[in-house]
């Protein structure tokens, strides 16, 4: 059997993945382990779980596969402060400090690593291009036997976009775009200006994107971003200052756009609204004419997608709806945690050169659930020497239609039950579940449970066969990568965007509390969801759940929203669920087959 | 020895992207990059500074 061990660290999201024969057998980010969110160090934690997910020897790592390759950023860093000069005085000893030191040493990081958990050097140490890295995270795994394969994301090496075709077990990258032109980097510094943080604050400007009018849309393609037909731009670097990795934005931008970025403890006005919305738009239409482009260069019906702006699903849902190709597969992980998944799958079938099953219109990402359960012993017997007053629940039908019943009432459930999802988005078994149908659920959640902006939407999870009765999208969408409409609901009346000032006040809370849906709780201000849907085989518990809340209420649509609050990674073992439990206001808390009643504890 | 048997590595690589890439200001400059790890290394704060105006 080989083992490849796939890396991915450094930047930021670090993670690691295990593939044994081709197969894909474990996946987590480090996060999750440290409780530091986005944690960029070696993923030590993540790797030690993989090893031990696959039943690794001392001496059974065959390759490890790292999903950059540090000497080409090297060089792209070197090239770059050469070209912006002085501007890179202060901030040059830094990224040289972190070059120097870890950047460059990654075979010998990945030892060092290796060493301290108790393993042997691996055989080969190879290092994929990164933006090969998202190519292979997308195609491999991918329900397609051949596909278009579109990236997109901050920066890789040179690469910050890049067109492929995938067909069998090869992967071939036939054009790319290059830094600095890049629209990750473009929507980062948008968010920048939106006062959230780079990085992690992208899904917020998503999510406020519909509070606002497309004002700055004509501004930034006439002055800041020279866009072609075929969807490749070129920046004008006047606006911005991320080159020299100070900043995201410069004084010009600020000019250009009603002011300087927000402070991130100040109320949003419609000004951050409208960035939101313009800069949403401009992507949203980089995208499609990109991925035309693509479609006539690979001719090919589907596309898979992967990257970090690859988890912008609303742009995912309009390339579904408006875009060239029948089908699009994003891979759940899309961000650079899902490279270490992509290098060691590319080092399985590019490296070694073996082949790729027929994949018979399935992915073989296994419901994304590649993660470790909440705990390695018996939660009950835990539970019971602590003295903490629980039911166990041993029968999947009963428990399920148990917390229907619980739901039906009003409540709030933590789960925390089975493998962890890998990726960002949280697929039923590290989440919180609650009642779409409440209108007053997505306030309660937003300031009582998960303690953050009170505009922030919640997706719902839904039973496949029922979604296109609830929801406007043709087929699964078992990875929540897309947006869509929500039928039966109604839109508030917007102003007149002439009439509304940057300045103004976006009162956010009120026009999300506006929206006319069977389902508020998870319908966002224009009327659209970030679908789940949900299917007996890659989650059979949620299935449970969903089932018998429709028996008992006709409704198979539920909220589901990340077991963590505001700041920090999503819950990993149960330790971490029963402390985020006690401290918010959750109702009840399902571990394996455990039930919690907050009143209790 | 570990560390020692990865620069020896290190430096093949460098030799070989700047074959690659046609990239031979690389080699020019690598052994400043060498001199700047060592000095990295054992002071960890103003020597990046002097470097940084060669460029």
């Amino acid at each position: 059997m080989v083992n490849i061990l796939g890396i991915s660290a450094f930047y930021h999201d670090a993670a690691a993945a295990l593939v044994q024969d081709g197969r894909i057998v474990a996946a987590a980010q480090e996060e999750r382990f440290t409780r530091i969110k986005n944690d960029a160090s070696m993923p030590l934690g993540a790797i030690e779980y993989c090893l031990a997910e696959g039943g690794i020897e001392r001496n059974g790592i065959d390759v490890v596969a790292y999903y950059e390759k540090p000497l080409s950023s090297f060089v792209r860093v070197l090239r770059t402060f050469t070209a912006i000069g002085p501007s890179g005085f202060r901030t040059f000893p830094r990224a040289m400090d972190e070059m120097l030191r870890r950047k460059l040493w990654i075979s010998f990081e990945v030892d060092r690593a290796l060493k301290s958990l108790g393993f042997s050097r691996p055989g080969t140490t190879v290092f994929a291009e990164h933006h090969m890295s998202h190519a292979a995270a997308a195609f491999y795994p991918s329900p397609f036997d051949s596909a278009c394969i579109l990236t997109f994301d901050g920066v890789g090496e040179w690469a910050t976009s890049s067109i492929g075709v995938g067909s069998g077990n090869s992967i071939e990258l036939l054009e790319e775009m290059r830094f600095p032109d890049s629209i990750g980097l473009l929507y980062s510094a948008f968010t920048h200006a939106a006062g959230f943080r780079v990085n992690s604050g992208e899904y917020k400007l998503m999510g406020l994107a519909p509070f606002g009018t497309p004002r700055y849309r004509d501004r930034i393609l006439d002055k800041v971003v020279d866009l072609r037909d075929d969807g490749s731009f070129a920046i004008d670097l006047r606006y911005f200052d991320y080159l020299s990795g100070r900043r995201m934005t410069s004084d010009r931008f600020g000019h250009l756009f009603d002011g300087p970025p927000r402070q991130p403890d100040s109320p949003i006005t419609q000004r951050e609204c409208d960035l939101a919305r313009s800069i949403q738009d401009v992507v949203e239409d980089i995208i499609l004419r990109i991925a035309n482009h693509a479609h006539r260069v690979s001719g090919r019906r589907q596309a898979v997608l992967g990257g970090g702006v690859a988890l912008n699903c609303v742009a995912n849902g309009r390339l579904l709806r408006d875009g060239p190709f029948e089908q699009i597969w994003v891979q759940p992980a899309a961000g650079d945690a899902g490279s270490a998944l992509g290098c060691a799958l590319w080092a399985w079938h590019d490296v070694l050169g073996n082949m790729r099953p027929t994949a018979d219109g399935v992915d073989s990402m296994r419901g994304a659930l590649l993660g470790p359960p909440p705990s390695t012993v018996p939660v009950a017997a835990t539970l019971s020497s602590l003295s903490r007053p629980h039911e166990v629940l041993s029968d999947p039908t009963q428990r399920a239609e148990r917390l229907a019943g619980l739901l039906n009432d009003g409540a709030v459930i933590g789960v925390c039950s089975g493998r962890m999802e890998f990726g960002p988005r949280a697929l039923g078994n590290r989440s919180i579940l609650a009642d779409a149908r409440s209108t007053t659920m997505q306030q309660r959640l937003n300031v009582k449970i998960k303690n953050r902006e009170s505009f922030r939407p919640f997706a719902p999870v839904v039973l496949e066969e029922r979604c296109a009765e609830w929801f406007e999208i043709d087929g699964p969408s078992p990875y929540m990568s897309f947006v869509a409409g929500v039928r039966n609901s109604t839109t508030p009346v917007e102003s007149d965007p002439t009439e509304l000032l940057p300045t103004d006040p976006a009162n956010l809370g009120d026009r999300l509390g506006s929206i006319r849906s069977p389902i508020p709780a998870v319908t966002h201000v224009d009327g659209t969801a970030r679908v789940q849907t949900v299917d007996a085989e890659r989650y059979p518990e949620l299935f449970r759940i969903l089932s018998a809340f429709e028996g008992l209420t006709g409704c198979p649509v539920l909220v589901n929203t990340s077991f963590n609050v505001r700041g920090e990674p999503i819950v990993a073992t149960f330790e971490d669920a029963y402390r985020c439990f006690m401290a918010t206001d959750m109702d009840w808390l399902l571990v394996e087959d455990c039930l919690l009643d907050r009143a209790e504890q | 020895m570990l560390r020692l048997r990865h620069a020896w590595r290190l430096a093949s690589d460098v030799v070989r992207y700047s074959v690659d890439h046609r990239a031979w200001w690389l080699l020019l400059i690598a052994p400043i990059i060498a001199l700047a790890v060592v000095m990295v290394s054992a002071t960890k704060a103003s020597i990046p500074y002097a470097v940084y105006t060669l460029f």
